[in-house]
């Protein structure tokens, strides 16, 4: 018992948030066939089934459109971080520090410890790629996301057009389209304003405790410090 | 995390599969031939038992008259094999080589919701009877 207890504590934090994931997902789900439903019924069409639902392509754009945002938004903070600095933010480098750093600062190769993952020990192309690892997998996410995106997208906009009595579109037309950019930069632009204020409002503000906000009595000053 | 992007490759593959327009015979491409064929032989009332409940309404409504002997009056070009069917989720669009008709999943099957329907460009398909 004590061991579960040890594994909850020690993993908690994904824990809760996979809970919250799960919980989030579910609602989305139920709230998104009342509302799929509701317009049926307006259009006099036939209401659908939880299941038929949630296996639609209405639902798993309005899901990945959603993911692919996460991902890019991560992606990019990951990968732009190794470069770009701020100026008294904890999510930021020191400002002398831009770059990919050296092989003695990231423990690779001859610099690797004894506990050091295998892959940062070896060398070669191993090496190179687990050194870049976590921004391709994260990439890697955000276009397998986008591109679901991209083809639920379009069977939900051509259900809509055939709906209106018009004539669907091609993939590639879908994705030149107005329906497509518009559901990307939605979510986009608030990604990007949650990432930027997050690092400008960190370097004044602060939260006791949280690894994410520089100790309470650090100076405004202070780079790449993290509570 | 690789296992999840597997998941989300094949999702699209699954989708892509199951959303594209489809060429092969379908049940909405079967109700389309069904509905041309009864109008063909002049069978008003197993025509309008093909037609979605709004379509069947609306033509009782603008021709006040019972469904199966109004929608033998509507010009619909009757007969003829479906061509072309393109199928999203729960609608679909069945072409013959005379006609075009727009349906719907029903929980009682695909029904057509307009046929008779001529392309307007841009604009949504001109259709004699619709819902």
């Amino acid at each position: 018992m004590s061991r579960v207890r040890g594994f909850v504590r020690t993993n908690s934090l994904s824990l809760v948030f996979g809970g919250l994931f799960l919980a989030a997902l579910i609602g989305q789900a139920f709230a998104g066939l009342a509302e799929y439903n509701n317009q049926q019924i307006t259009d006099g069409l036939a209401t659908v089934s939880f299941g038929r639902y949630v296996t639609s392509a209405d639902f798993a754009v309005d899901v990945t459109e959603n993911w692919q945002s996460e991902y890019l938004q991560f992606l990019l903070y990951i990968v732009l971080t190794v470069w770009l600095v701020q100026r008294g933010s904890p999510e930021s480098k020191p400002l002398d520090n831009a770059g990919r750093e050296s092989d003695e600062e990231q423990k690779v190769g001859a610099y690797a410890g004894p506990d050091s993952p295998r892959w940062a020990r070896v060398g070669g192309w191993r090496t190179k790629l687990f050194s870049s690892s976590l921004g391709l997998v994260m990439g890697s996410v955000f276009l397998a996301c986008w591109l679901v995106q991209s083809v639920a997208g379009w069977s939900t906009f051509n259900e809509d057009q055939l709906r209106q009595l018009q004539d669907p579109v091609s993939w590639l037309s879908y994705v030149g389209s107005a329906d497509f950019w518009s559901r990307s930069l939605q979510n986009w632009q608030s990604e990007f304003l949650a990432v930027g204020s997050m690092a400008v409002l960190s370097i004044y503000l602060r939260e006791r405790g949280s690894p994410e906000s520089k100790p309470v009595g650090t100076s405004h000053d202070a780079t790449g410090v993290e509570g | 995390m690789r296992w999840s992007a597997g998941c989300v490759v094949l999702g699209t593959i699954v989708l892509a599969v199951s959303s594209c327009g489809a060429r092969l015979p379908a049940a909405s491409s079967s109700v389309a031939e069904q509905f041309y064929q009864a109008i063909q032989r002049n069978d008003g009332a197993a025509a309008c038992d093909l037609l979605a409940p709004q379509t069947v309404h609306e033509v009782e409504q603008s021709s006040q008259a019972r469904c199966a002997s109004a929608i033998l009056d509507e010009d619909i070009p009757a007969g003829g094999t479906v061509v072309e069917l393109r199928q999203y989720g729960t609608e679909a669009q069945a072409r013959t080589g005379r006609d075009t008709a727009f349906l719907a999943d029903f929980d009682d099957g695909w029904k057509i919701v307009a046929a008779a329907c001529t392309a307007q460009g841009q604009l949504p398909y001109d259709c004699k009877v619709k819902g």
